[in-house]
């Protein structure tokens, strides 16, 4: 796990509700990667998409999974056609599924693909000057 | 033993699986089976238990559990998961009941458990094991379980559930008990879904008794339906369509109610055409007849499951005239704790309401 470091300072756009941390360069990780960082002790997981930095809990809802260790996915969907349900897989949201139980959570809201109240905590990302930046 | 967290409780994981290949199990296959089994197959190993092919989109290239197939493995997720003592589980020999060669299943059961024995079990460290006898062949799995009763890591039996036919009340089974009650070790039944291509459900011949029959099949059709309507979105598509289950008591209700929902969190790609979870839909548009209210006469049992499965949805029933019909005043007796607006839902303003009945006057 890596230690983010608090670039708040630098960055000058700190609240008392949230600070930015210094992640990595984004040249350090390719479409696909996943980083887990430590953040004041709280465990988040970072993953490249293929157009954005996401942050999100690296703790499961469900039992505690480590979500840094899931697969990227998009979710399966069902089309209605005459007769049947029909699987399909037209959706672009990017997600990712525990790799314990399969829970998938959008990766941009956090939110679980089933109607729950289960959703994971994600958290603002930023790119600057080459630099990703997480607000938590 | 593992590692005992001392500042917790001693964890004793009770069902902990290996994921047995063919490949662990051949060297300790006993012949003439081990060199036909070779002889056919070469080093393929084709799985000798049937497979029921079927599509499971959230188990394809979504989880990522680890192989379990070492004596290291096993002692990693022990330490991982805070597990002080583990009683191991078998994983494509849960299939055992459904080899169609009955005396090729006792020689598989004989290779696991050597195989288990010898490479994976350790009592010093905590991991135990069942040993797994083929229900095929009672005699012999009797023999099995006399042969390993005084291992150290043997400290239970372990019986296939699924697949086994007839069920496991059947007087052929007697010497597997007899065997495992003389040597102090407990039976341990563990199903496999899959299993069901062969002997699930049962027919009704193979029930020995009228009690078995009716106490199970009841509330295990419905819970197939209930879950099979629900899978199969008829609620998505009907939104305004009631449906009452009847006959089936009530405490499966609630249960069938979490399962369901906490399946769905791990497998919506069978279902993604749901609005809600599978508890919403059965709330909303499931009805269920009371009787057979089990356990009556227990006033916390029967308040919590009112509580748990909600006035809304349940409704009172006698099924008179039939054998195990309920009394009316017994059970109004034993909601009578209820706020009244719940009682009254259940006896019949819940009914009037789905039958869409005004009140007589």
């Amino acid at each position: 796990m890596t230690d983010a470091s608090t670039d708040d300072t630098e960055r000058g756009d700190s609240s008392s509700e949230s600070t930015v941390y210094h992640v990595t360069s984004v040249d350090d990780m390719e479409e696909g990667d996943r980083l887990l960082v430590d953040i004041d002790g709280q465990s988040l997981a970072i993953f490249r998409g293929s157009e954005e930095f996401y942050a999100i809990s690296n703790y499961c809802q469900h039992q505690g999974g480590p979500m840094c260790k899931g697969r990227m996915l998009n979710p399966l969907d069902s089309t209605k056609s005459k007769d049947a349900w029909e699987l399909s897989q037209d959706s672009d949201v990017p997600t990712v599924a525990c790799p314990w139980h399969g829970w998938e959570y959008e990766l941009e809201t956090g939110e679980h693909v089933a109607p729950t109240k289960y959703n994971l905590p994600t958290y603002d990302t930023i790119v600057e000057d080459g630099e990703l930046y997480v607000e938590v | 033993m593992g590692e005992v967290d001392n500042d917790g409780p001693i964890v004793f994981d009770t069902d902990f699986h290996l994921n047995e290949g063919m490949e662990h199990l051949v060297p300790y296959l006993v012949d003439p089976y081990k060199t036909l089994y070779e002889r056919d197959y070469g080093e393929e190993y084709r799985d000798p238990f049937p497979q029921a092919g079927w599509f499971a989109p959230d188990r394809m290239g979504k989880q990522s559990p680890r192989q379990v197939q070492t004596r290291e493995d096993v002692s990693d997720a022990m330490a991982e998961f805070d597990i002080d003592y583990a009683l191991i589980q078998p994983s494509n020999c849960m299939h055992l009941g459904s080899v169609h060669h009955d005396e090729f299943a006792t020689a598989l059961a004989n290779a696991y458990n050597e195989w288990a024995s010898n490479e994976i079990l350790d009592s010093e460290k905590g991991i135990y094991g069942s040993i797994l006898v083929a229900p095929q062949r009672p005699e012999t799995a009797a023999a099995e379980i006399r042969d390993r009763k005084d291992a150290d890591e043997f400290v239970s039996v372990g019986i296939p559930s699924g697949g086994v036919h007839p069920p496991l009340g059947n007087r052929r089974y007697h010497p597997i008990y007899e065997a495992a009650e003389e040597a102090g070790l407990p039976i341990v039944m563990h199903n496999a879904v899959t299993t069901i291509m062969t002997a699930f459900p049962q027919l009704f011949q193979e029930f020995s008794r009228n009690l078995t029959c009716h106490a199970t099949l009841h509330p295990m059709q419905q819970m197939v339906h209930l879950a099979d309507m629900i899978v199969q979105g008829i609620p998505v598509e009907f939104p305004n369509l009631k449906i009452v289950m009847q006959e089936a008591g009530v405490g499966w209700i609630p249960f069938m109610m979490r399962r369901l929902d906490n399946e769905y969190l791990n497998h919506r790609s069978d279902a993604p055409m749901l609005e809600k979870m599978p508890s919403e839909y059965i709330e909303d548009q499931f009805y269920f007849s009371s009787q057979p209210f089990e356990a009556v006469q227990e006033q916390k049992y029967v308040e919590y499951v009112v509580e748990l499965v909600g006035s809304d949805s349940l409704m009172f029933a006698t099924d008179y005239p039939h054998f195990d019909f309920d009394n009316t005043e017994d059970v109004m007796n034993r909601l009578q704790r209820l706020p009244e607006a719940e009682r009254e839902k259940i006896a019949g303003k819940t009914a009037l309401d789905v039958f869409d009945i005004d009140q007589h006057d």
